[in-house]
Protein backbone atom coordinates (compact mmCIF):
# COMPACT_ATOMS: atom_id res chain seq x y z
CA UNK A 1 0.00 0.00 0.00
CA UNK A 2 1.52 3.28 -1.12
CA UNK A 3 1.63 6.47 0.86
CA UNK A 4 -0.78 8.14 -1.52
CA UNK A 5 -3.37 5.41 -1.18
CA UNK A 6 -3.03 5.50 2.60
CA UNK A 7 -3.56 9.26 2.56
CA UNK A 8 -6.55 8.81 0.30
CA UNK A 9 -8.03 6.16 2.59
CA UNK A 10 -7.49 8.41 5.59
CA UNK A 11 -9.24 11.24 3.73
CA UNK A 12 -12.15 8.99 2.90
CA UNK A 13 -12.38 7.79 6.48
CA UNK A 14 -12.28 11.32 7.85
CA UNK A 15 -14.93 12.47 5.38
CA UNK A 16 -17.17 9.60 6.27
CA UNK A 17 -16.71 10.03 10.00
CA UNK A 18 -17.22 13.77 9.83
CA UNK A 19 -20.52 13.41 7.99
CA UNK A 20 -21.69 10.61 10.27
CA UNK A 21 -20.80 12.41 13.45
CA UNK A 22 -22.27 15.63 12.17
CA UNK A 23 -25.52 13.70 11.73
CA UNK A 24 -25.33 11.93 15.05
CA UNK A 25 -24.11 14.78 17.20
CA UNK A 26 -25.28 17.79 15.26
CA UNK A 27 -23.26 20.96 14.92
CA UNK A 28 -21.30 21.41 18.11
CA UNK A 29 -18.05 23.10 19.07
CA UNK A 30 -16.25 19.88 19.95
CA UNK A 31 -17.22 18.06 16.77
CA UNK A 32 -13.65 18.10 15.46
CA UNK A 33 -12.40 16.53 18.70
CA UNK A 34 -14.94 13.75 18.46
CA UNK A 35 -14.15 13.10 14.80
CA UNK A 36 -10.47 12.97 15.60
CA UNK A 37 -11.05 10.49 18.43
CA UNK A 38 -13.28 8.39 16.19
CA UNK A 39 -10.71 8.45 13.38
CA UNK A 40 -7.95 7.32 15.74
CA UNK A 41 -10.18 4.56 17.04
CA UNK A 42 -11.14 3.45 13.54
CA UNK A 43 -7.54 3.47 12.28
CA UNK A 44 -6.46 1.47 15.31
CA UNK A 45 -9.15 -1.18 14.96
CA UNK A 46 -9.74 -1.31 11.23
CA UNK A 47 -8.09 -4.74 11.07
CA UNK A 48 -11.08 -6.00 13.04
CA UNK A 49 -13.50 -5.06 10.30
CA UNK A 50 -14.75 -8.45 9.13
CA UNK A 51 -16.78 -7.28 6.10
CA UNK A 52 -19.97 -8.64 7.62
CA UNK A 53 -21.50 -5.23 7.12
CA UNK A 54 -20.78 -2.27 4.91
CA UNK A 55 -17.70 -0.24 5.66
CA UNK A 56 -19.86 2.83 6.30
CA UNK A 57 -22.00 0.88 8.77
CA UNK A 58 -18.87 -0.20 10.61
CA UNK A 59 -17.56 3.37 10.75
CA UNK A 60 -20.98 4.48 11.93
CA UNK A 61 -20.60 2.04 14.83
CA UNK A 62 -17.19 3.48 15.65
CA UNK A 63 -18.60 6.99 15.46
CA UNK A 64 -21.53 6.07 17.69
CA UNK A 65 -19.35 4.47 20.36
CA UNK A 66 -16.90 7.34 20.29
CA UNK A 67 -19.72 9.84 20.65
CA UNK A 68 -21.20 7.93 23.59
CA UNK A 69 -17.80 7.74 25.29
CA UNK A 70 -17.17 11.40 24.66
CA UNK A 71 -20.55 12.43 25.98
CA UNK A 72 -20.11 10.30 29.09
CA UNK A 73 -16.69 11.83 29.69
CA UNK A 74 -18.06 15.29 29.06
CA UNK A 75 -21.00 14.69 31.39
CA UNK A 76 -18.60 13.67 34.14
CA UNK A 77 -16.43 16.70 33.48
CA UNK A 78 -19.42 19.01 33.57
CA UNK A 79 -20.68 17.43 36.80
CA UNK A 80 -17.33 17.98 38.44
CA UNK A 81 -16.11 21.27 37.11
CA UNK A 82 -18.57 22.97 34.80
CA UNK A 83 -21.87 22.48 36.56
CA UNK A 84 -23.05 26.04 35.96
CA UNK A 85 -21.61 26.36 32.51
CA UNK A 86 -23.84 25.86 29.56
CA UNK A 87 -22.48 24.95 26.23
CA UNK A 88 -24.17 26.87 23.53
CA UNK A 89 -24.91 24.87 20.45
CA UNK A 90 -23.85 26.89 17.44
CA UNK A 91 -26.21 27.38 14.63
CA UNK A 92 -25.75 25.20 11.61
CA UNK A 93 -23.38 27.00 9.31
CA UNK A 94 -25.19 26.45 6.11
CA UNK A 95 -24.77 29.11 3.49
CA UNK A 96 -28.16 30.28 2.37
CA UNK A 97 -29.67 33.33 0.83
CA UNK A 98 -33.27 32.43 0.63
CA UNK A 99 -35.96 32.94 3.21
CA UNK A 100 -37.01 29.31 2.94
CA UNK A 101 -33.53 28.19 3.75
CA UNK A 102 -33.40 30.51 6.71
CA UNK A 103 -36.55 28.88 8.00
CA UNK A 104 -34.98 25.47 7.47
CA UNK A 105 -31.87 26.56 9.32
CA UNK A 106 -33.89 27.80 12.25
CA UNK A 107 -35.93 24.62 12.21
CA UNK A 108 -32.76 22.54 12.18
CA UNK A 109 -31.43 24.48 15.15
CA UNK A 110 -34.57 23.75 17.10
CA UNK A 111 -34.48 20.13 15.95
CA UNK A 112 -30.98 19.74 17.40
CA UNK A 113 -32.15 21.35 20.62
CA UNK A 114 -34.97 18.82 20.79
CA UNK A 115 -32.59 15.97 19.98
CA UNK A 116 -30.35 17.11 22.83
CA UNK A 117 -33.23 16.35 25.18
CA UNK A 118 -33.21 12.66 24.21
CA UNK A 119 -30.97 10.10 25.87
CA UNK A 120 -27.92 9.39 23.66
CA UNK A 121 -28.95 5.85 22.71
CA UNK A 122 -32.46 6.88 21.67
CA UNK A 123 -31.20 9.96 19.93
CA UNK A 124 -28.79 7.88 17.84
CA UNK A 125 -31.53 5.46 16.82
CA UNK A 126 -33.94 8.24 15.87
CA UNK A 127 -31.28 10.10 13.90
CA UNK A 128 -30.08 7.02 12.07
CA UNK A 129 -33.50 5.62 11.30
CA UNK A 130 -35.81 8.60 10.89
CA UNK A 131 -33.43 11.28 9.69
CA UNK A 132 -30.65 9.33 7.97
CA UNK A 133 -32.99 6.70 6.60
CA UNK A 134 -31.13 3.60 7.70
CA UNK A 135 -33.03 0.35 8.15
CA UNK A 136 -33.61 -1.06 11.62
CA UNK A 137 -31.22 -3.92 10.94
CA UNK A 138 -28.46 -1.52 9.92
CA UNK A 139 -29.10 0.60 13.00
CA UNK A 140 -28.88 -2.55 15.11
CA UNK A 141 -25.41 -3.24 13.68
CA UNK A 142 -24.31 0.33 14.29
CA UNK A 143 -25.47 0.55 17.88
CA UNK A 144 -24.56 -3.05 18.67
CA UNK A 145 -27.96 -4.33 19.76
CA UNK A 146 -30.72 -6.41 18.26
CA UNK A 147 -33.51 -5.15 16.09
CA UNK A 148 -36.11 -5.46 18.84
CA UNK A 149 -34.16 -3.10 21.05
CA UNK A 150 -33.73 -0.71 18.14
CA UNK A 151 -37.46 -0.65 17.49
CA UNK A 152 -38.19 -0.14 21.16
CA UNK A 153 -35.74 2.75 21.41
CA UNK A 154 -37.07 4.15 18.17
CA UNK A 155 -40.65 4.11 19.41
CA UNK A 156 -39.77 5.84 22.67
CA UNK A 157 -37.32 8.29 21.13
CA UNK A 158 -39.61 9.22 18.30
CA UNK A 159 -42.56 9.78 20.63
CA UNK A 160 -40.48 12.05 22.82
CA UNK A 161 -39.06 13.93 19.83
CA UNK A 162 -42.47 14.44 18.26
CA UNK A 163 -43.82 15.64 21.59
CA UNK A 164 -41.03 18.20 21.84
CA UNK A 165 -41.32 19.31 18.23
CA UNK A 166 -45.06 19.73 18.32
CA UNK A 167 -44.72 22.24 21.11
CA UNK A 168 -42.70 24.36 18.70
CA UNK A 169 -44.74 26.57 16.39
CA UNK A 170 -42.14 26.15 13.68
CA UNK A 171 -43.05 22.47 13.52
CA UNK A 172 -46.73 22.86 14.28
CA UNK A 173 -47.70 23.33 10.68
CA UNK A 174 -46.02 23.67 7.37
CA UNK A 175 -46.48 27.40 7.32
CA UNK A 176 -44.31 30.07 8.71
CA UNK A 177 -43.74 30.35 12.51
CA UNK B 1 -23.33 7.61 3.03
CA UNK B 2 -22.77 11.11 1.73
CA UNK B 3 -26.47 11.55 1.03
CA UNK B 4 -29.16 10.64 3.51
CA UNK B 5 -31.15 7.70 2.39
CA UNK B 6 -34.86 7.53 2.50
CA UNK B 7 -36.29 4.69 4.45
CA UNK B 8 -37.64 1.99 2.25
CA UNK B 9 -37.54 -1.08 4.45
CA UNK B 10 -40.52 -2.89 5.80
CA UNK B 11 -40.07 -1.41 9.25
CA UNK B 12 -41.24 1.87 7.80
CA UNK B 13 -44.34 0.44 6.18
CA UNK B 14 -46.44 1.17 9.24
CA UNK B 15 -45.42 4.77 9.17
CA UNK B 16 -47.86 6.14 6.70
CA UNK B 17 -49.21 8.33 9.43
CA UNK B 18 -45.84 9.84 10.24
CA UNK B 19 -46.32 13.00 12.24
CA UNK B 20 -45.82 16.08 10.09
CA UNK B 21 -43.40 17.43 12.68
CA UNK B 22 -41.11 14.53 11.93
CA UNK B 23 -41.32 15.16 8.21
CA UNK B 24 -40.43 18.78 8.77
CA UNK B 25 -37.58 17.76 11.01
CA UNK B 26 -36.31 15.37 8.36
CA UNK B 27 -36.43 18.05 5.71
CA UNK B 28 -34.62 20.53 7.94
CA UNK B 29 -32.04 17.92 8.83
CA UNK B 30 -31.26 17.20 5.20
CA UNK B 31 -31.29 20.82 4.17
CA UNK B 32 -28.68 21.69 6.79
CA UNK B 33 -26.41 18.75 6.13
CA UNK B 34 -22.82 19.91 5.84
CA UNK B 35 -21.79 20.96 2.36
CA UNK B 36 -18.89 19.30 0.59
CA UNK B 37 -16.84 22.44 1.10
CA UNK B 38 -17.46 22.37 4.83
CA UNK B 39 -16.55 18.69 5.01
CA UNK B 40 -13.34 19.23 3.03
CA UNK B 41 -12.30 22.06 5.32
CA UNK B 42 -12.99 19.89 8.35
CA UNK B 43 -11.04 16.99 6.85
CA UNK B 44 -8.09 19.30 6.21
CA UNK B 45 -8.16 20.49 9.82
CA UNK B 46 -8.43 16.94 11.11
CA UNK B 47 -5.56 15.69 8.95
CA UNK B 48 -3.30 18.35 10.40
CA UNK B 49 -4.42 17.39 13.89
CA UNK B 50 -3.82 13.70 13.25
CA UNK B 51 -0.36 14.40 11.86
CA UNK B 52 0.53 16.64 14.76
CA UNK B 53 -0.74 14.38 17.49
CA UNK B 54 2.00 13.19 19.81
CA UNK B 55 3.24 9.67 19.34
CA UNK B 56 2.05 6.99 21.61
CA UNK B 57 3.73 7.43 24.93
CA UNK B 58 5.86 4.55 26.03
CA UNK B 59 5.13 3.96 29.63
CA UNK B 60 8.20 2.48 31.23
CA UNK B 61 6.62 1.41 34.48
CA UNK B 62 4.93 -1.83 33.31
CA UNK B 63 7.99 -2.89 31.35
CA UNK B 64 10.24 -2.12 34.27
CA UNK B 65 8.01 -4.06 36.63
CA UNK B 66 7.88 -7.01 34.24
CA UNK B 67 11.65 -6.97 33.86
CA UNK B 68 12.13 -6.86 37.63
CA UNK B 69 9.74 -9.76 38.12
CA UNK B 70 11.56 -11.74 35.42
CA UNK B 71 14.97 -11.09 36.95
CA UNK B 72 13.63 -12.00 40.37
CA UNK B 73 12.15 -15.24 39.08
CA UNK B 74 15.42 -16.16 37.37
CA UNK B 75 17.40 -15.39 40.50
CA UNK B 76 15.04 -17.49 42.57
CA UNK B 77 15.26 -20.38 40.15
CA UNK B 78 19.04 -20.15 40.06
CA UNK B 79 19.28 -20.08 43.85
CA UNK B 80 16.94 -23.07 44.12
CA UNK B 81 19.02 -25.03 41.62
CA UNK B 82 22.31 -24.17 43.30
CA UNK B 83 21.02 -24.86 46.78
CA UNK B 84 22.65 -27.99 48.21
CA UNK B 85 20.44 -30.85 49.18
CA UNK B 86 18.84 -30.06 52.48
CA UNK B 87 20.23 -32.09 55.34
CA UNK B 88 17.85 -34.50 56.94
CA UNK B 89 18.57 -34.35 60.65
CA UNK B 90 15.17 -35.57 61.69
CA UNK B 91 14.71 -38.41 59.29
CA UNK B 92 11.64 -40.49 59.68
CA UNK B 93 12.00 -43.58 61.70
CA UNK B 94 11.07 -46.20 59.22
CA UNK B 95 9.70 -48.46 61.87
CA UNK B 96 7.39 -45.76 63.17
CA UNK B 97 6.57 -43.73 60.13
CA UNK B 98 6.55 -46.44 57.55
CA UNK B 99 4.89 -49.00 59.73
CA UNK B 100 7.61 -51.58 60.21
CA UNK B 101 6.67 -53.68 63.16
CA UNK B 102 8.91 -53.13 66.13
CA UNK B 103 9.41 -55.84 68.66
CA UNK B 104 6.38 -55.99 70.90
CA UNK B 105 4.26 -53.84 68.60
CA UNK B 106 0.99 -55.03 67.13
CA UNK B 107 1.85 -55.82 63.51
CA UNK B 108 -1.71 -55.06 62.29
CA UNK B 109 -1.58 -51.61 63.79
CA UNK B 110 1.81 -51.03 62.29
CA UNK B 111 0.57 -52.08 58.87
CA UNK B 112 -2.40 -49.74 59.20
CA UNK B 113 -0.10 -46.91 60.12
CA UNK B 114 2.04 -47.74 57.15
CA UNK B 115 -0.94 -47.55 54.82
CA UNK B 116 -1.99 -44.21 56.28
CA UNK B 117 1.47 -42.80 56.09
CA UNK B 118 1.83 -44.00 52.52
CA UNK B 119 -1.40 -42.31 51.54
CA UNK B 120 -0.41 -39.07 53.14
CA UNK B 121 3.25 -38.98 52.25
CA UNK B 122 3.67 -40.69 48.92
CA UNK B 123 4.15 -37.42 47.04
CA UNK B 124 5.98 -35.65 49.84
CA UNK B 125 9.72 -35.99 50.04
CA UNK B 126 11.39 -37.15 53.18
CA UNK B 127 11.31 -34.67 55.96
CA UNK B 128 13.69 -32.04 54.76
CA UNK B 129 15.75 -30.46 57.40
CA UNK B 130 16.27 -26.78 57.65
CA UNK B 131 19.54 -25.30 58.69
CA UNK B 132 17.59 -23.80 61.55
CA UNK B 133 16.78 -27.25 62.82
CA UNK B 134 20.36 -28.43 62.52
CA UNK B 135 21.73 -25.47 64.37
CA UNK B 136 19.07 -25.77 67.06
CA UNK B 137 19.84 -29.42 67.48
CA UNK B 138 23.56 -28.68 67.63
CA UNK B 139 22.99 -25.97 70.18
CA UNK B 140 20.93 -28.40 72.18
CA UNK B 141 23.71 -30.95 71.99
CA UNK B 142 25.63 -29.37 74.84
CA UNK B 143 22.61 -28.77 77.05
CA UNK B 144 21.32 -31.12 79.76
CA UNK B 145 19.03 -33.93 78.67
CA UNK B 146 15.68 -32.23 79.52
CA UNK B 147 16.62 -29.03 77.77
CA UNK B 148 17.95 -30.99 74.83
CA UNK B 149 14.67 -32.78 74.46
CA UNK B 150 12.70 -29.56 74.65
CA UNK B 151 14.97 -27.86 72.15
CA UNK B 152 14.75 -30.80 69.81
CA UNK B 153 10.96 -30.82 70.03
CA UNK B 154 10.80 -27.11 69.33
CA UNK B 155 13.21 -27.38 66.44
CA UNK B 156 11.25 -30.27 64.99
CA UNK B 157 8.00 -28.30 65.17
CA UNK B 158 9.68 -25.35 63.49
CA UNK B 159 11.10 -27.55 60.79
CA UNK B 160 7.71 -29.12 60.16
CA UNK B 161 6.14 -25.71 59.67
CA UNK B 162 8.85 -24.51 57.34
CA UNK B 163 8.67 -27.79 55.46
CA UNK B 164 5.01 -27.30 54.71
CA UNK B 165 5.57 -23.73 53.67
CA UNK B 166 8.38 -24.48 51.28
CA UNK B 167 7.38 -27.85 49.94
CA UNK B 168 8.06 -26.88 46.34
CA UNK B 169 11.46 -25.47 47.14
CA UNK B 170 12.34 -28.55 49.09
CA UNK B 171 11.22 -30.81 46.28
CA UNK B 172 13.54 -28.96 43.96
CA UNK B 173 16.40 -28.91 46.46
CA UNK B 174 16.35 -32.61 47.27
CA UNK B 175 18.27 -34.54 44.67
CA UNK B 176 16.01 -36.65 42.55
CA UNK B 177 17.81 -39.93 43.09
CA UNK B 178 17.63 -39.53 46.87
CA UNK B 179 13.99 -38.73 47.01
CA UNK B 180 13.26 -41.64 44.71
CA UNK B 181 15.15 -43.95 47.03
CA UNK B 182 13.31 -42.75 50.12
CA UNK B 183 10.12 -43.17 48.15
CA UNK B 184 11.18 -46.68 47.33
CA UNK B 185 11.75 -47.33 51.04
CA UNK B 186 8.32 -45.90 51.80
CA UNK B 187 6.60 -48.04 49.18
CA UNK B 188 8.44 -51.18 50.25
CA UNK B 189 7.55 -50.62 53.90
CA UNK B 190 3.92 -49.99 53.03
CA UNK B 191 3.89 -53.25 51.09
CA UNK B 192 5.62 -54.96 54.03
CA UNK B 193 8.39 -55.89 51.62
CA UNK B 194 11.14 -55.48 54.19
CA UNK B 195 13.78 -57.05 51.98
CA UNK B 196 13.21 -54.43 49.30
CA UNK B 197 13.16 -51.73 51.95
CA UNK B 198 16.45 -53.04 53.29
CA UNK B 199 17.94 -52.93 49.80
CA UNK B 200 16.75 -49.39 49.25
CA UNK B 201 18.10 -48.31 52.61
CA UNK B 202 21.41 -49.98 51.83
CA UNK B 203 21.53 -48.04 48.56
CA UNK B 204 20.80 -44.85 50.42
CA UNK B 205 23.49 -45.65 52.97
CA UNK B 206 26.01 -45.78 50.14
CA UNK B 207 25.04 -42.55 48.43
CA UNK B 208 23.96 -39.08 49.38
CA UNK B 209 25.41 -36.85 52.05
CA UNK B 210 26.45 -37.80 55.55
CA UNK B 211 23.06 -37.09 57.07
CA UNK B 212 21.24 -39.17 54.47
CA UNK B 213 23.67 -42.04 55.03
CA UNK B 214 23.22 -41.81 58.81
CA UNK B 215 19.46 -41.80 58.48
CA UNK B 216 19.57 -44.75 56.11
CA UNK B 217 21.72 -46.70 58.55
CA UNK B 218 19.35 -45.79 61.34
CA UNK B 219 16.52 -47.16 59.22
CA UNK B 220 18.48 -50.35 58.63
CA UNK B 221 19.09 -50.63 62.38
CA UNK B 222 15.39 -50.24 63.09
CA UNK B 223 14.55 -52.87 60.49
CA UNK B 224 17.08 -55.20 62.05
CA UNK B 225 15.56 -54.52 65.46
CA UNK B 226 12.11 -55.26 64.04
CA UNK B 227 13.44 -58.58 62.73
CA UNK B 228 14.91 -59.30 66.16
CA UNK B 229 18.49 -59.08 64.86
CA UNK B 230 19.75 -57.12 67.80
CA UNK B 231 23.41 -57.64 67.07
CA UNK B 232 23.13 -56.05 63.65
CA UNK B 233 20.83 -53.32 64.97
CA UNK B 234 23.33 -52.46 67.66
CA UNK B 235 26.21 -52.46 65.22
CA UNK B 236 24.37 -50.17 62.84
CA UNK B 237 23.28 -47.86 65.68
CA UNK B 238 26.84 -47.68 66.89
CA UNK B 239 27.91 -46.80 63.38
CA UNK B 240 25.36 -43.99 63.32
CA UNK B 241 26.59 -42.72 66.67
CA UNK B 242 30.15 -42.83 65.48
CA UNK B 243 29.34 -40.97 62.28
CA UNK B 244 28.78 -37.77 64.22
CA UNK B 245 25.17 -37.38 63.12
CA UNK B 246 23.03 -34.69 64.61
CA UNK B 247 21.56 -34.91 68.09
CA UNK B 248 18.17 -36.24 67.10
CA UNK B 249 19.58 -39.04 64.97
CA UNK B 250 22.08 -39.86 67.65
CA UNK B 251 19.33 -40.05 70.24
CA UNK B 252 17.40 -42.49 68.09
CA UNK B 253 20.50 -44.58 67.69
CA UNK B 254 20.82 -44.54 71.48
CA UNK B 255 17.21 -45.65 71.75
CA UNK B 256 17.92 -48.61 69.51
CA UNK B 257 20.93 -49.59 71.58
CA UNK B 258 18.81 -49.28 74.73
CA UNK B 259 16.06 -51.44 73.23
CA UNK B 260 18.60 -54.01 72.25
CA UNK B 261 19.88 -54.03 75.79
CA UNK B 262 16.34 -54.44 77.10
CA UNK B 263 15.73 -57.30 74.64
CA UNK B 264 18.82 -59.03 75.82
CA UNK B 265 17.71 -58.84 79.45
Amino acid sequence: MTGASIASETDQLLTLLYRQLRSLAGPRPDLDDIVQAAAERALKSQHRFERRSQWSTWTYGVAYRTLLDHDRWYARLRRRYLSSEEVKTPEPRTVTDSEAMLVEVERARRLYEALDELPPAKRAVVVLHDLEGMSASEVAVVVGTNEGTVRSRLRDGRAKLVELLERDPLFADRGSP
Amino acid sequence: MTKPRHPTDSSRSKEHDRPPALDLACAAFQATAPSDMEVQRAVGRLKVRLEQRPGRRVRPAPFLAAALVGVGALAYAASALNEPAAPVPDAPEPSQVRGAPLVGENPNRAAEAARESTLSTTAVPQKPASSELSSAAERAGDAPHGERAAAAREARARARTSTMQSAKRVKRAVPHADSASWGEVSRAMAAKDFARAEQALAALARQGDATTRANARLGQAQLALGRGDCARARALAAEVQASGANAATERRAEDIVARCAAERQ
